[in-house]
């Protein structure tokens, strides 16, 4: 588990921003020597959907209704307890 | 991982202090060996080192690969995880500030009248503007007066507004803060008029005066439309 790369997918107003896929990329080479999963972490409110074409092996998601727009400390108190 | 970006690098950094977990920032590259490179010193130095373990934040820059390559066409198994009580939230969103559309791209203007808090008031704009129609310029503006709502934030020039390079920039009003002077210090000629004779503004200006720009705006104006 220790070894699985977490990645914050950042989203605003409906899309995935690029930095996001970019990431992923990136923590796929990374995993490659850990031989852990990439791990995509998606927050927000009914945005499952913005999910479908992350190239991830699994997405953990996040949904309340104070997470339906990016705040900082929204963000950090539901990361806290996933790491 | 973290986008370094404005969300991004704000969280994570948080996260950091929070959790006193370590934080590296501006990474490009990552290789399968957990070695990152890291551009720093704004991409002047590439920083190459081990990703401390076992737990690390990182947050990315992009570069080092490409989008395409972080999107599938299968779709991810999605697991939910619930989200922690988040009552009591000391930051809210407002409201999304949209940059003006279909407004003059100052960055491409040969000649700016640029305002900034010697204007005073909101009445006194106009004045600006007026001046700045009479010799055919545009008019930007400095943070104060773009926080005040006087005009749009597509007018705003500096280190996070839009970075300049006219022929002739007249500043008004303008104290030259190193925030101002990083969009707009490169500009052919710098004209400032700013009544502190200790207004950093003159240091980068080629000509300049203390007079009161209240005085000295109407009788440009008189001169401007007398040249014409």
């Amino acid at each position: 588990m220790s070894q699985d790369i977490f990645v914050v997918i950042e989203h605003l107003r409906g899309g995935v921003a690029d930095i996001s896929y970019v990431m992923l990329a990136a923590a796929r080479s990374l995993a490659q020597g850990t031989g852990g999963q990439v791990v995509a972490v998606l927050l927000g409110k009914d945005a499952q959907k913005l999910a479908g074409d992350l190239a991830a092996d699994k997405v953990l998601y996040g949904d309340s209704p104070a997470l339906a727009e990016f705040t900082s400390e929204a963000y950090q108190i539901a990361l806290a307890k996933l790491i | 991982m973290f986008g370094h970006t404005t969300i991004g690098a704000d969280v994570a950094g948080g996260l950091s202090a929070k959790l006193s977990l370590p934080l590296v920032s501006s990474v490009r590259t990552l290789t399968s060996d957990a070695k990152f490179i890291s551009q720093i010193c704004g991409g002047k130095i590439m920083a190459e080192g081990d990703l401390p373990s076992p737990t690390a934040l990182v947050t990315m820059v992009p570069g080092g690969t490409k989008t395409e390559e972080g999107q599938s066409a299968q779709s991810p198994a999605i697991e939910t995880f619930a989200a922690p009580a988040l009552d009591n939230l000391r930051v809210a969103l407002k409201k999304y500030i949209e940059p003006e559309a279909g407004d003059v791209d100052i960055a491409k203007e040969q000649f700016l009248v640029s305002v900034g808090r010697g204007i005073q008031l909101k009445d006194n704009i106009e004045m600006a503007k007026e001046l700045a129609a009479a010799l055919g310029a545009q008019v930007s503006a400095s943070r104060p007066i773009v926080d005040q709502g006087w005009l749009p934030t597509s007018r705003l020039v500096g280190k996070s507004g839009k970075r300049v390079k006219p022929k002739v920039y007249l500043a008004l009003g303008i104290s030259g803060a190193p925030e101002h002077v990083e969009g707009m210090g490169e500009s052919d000629t710098i004209i400032a008029v700013n009544t502190d004779p200790n207004a950093p503004i003159f240091n980068v200006a080629k000509y300049g005066t203390t007079a009161d720009l209240l005085e000295l705006v109407p009788a440009l104006i008189e001169k401007a439309k007398q040249a014409v």
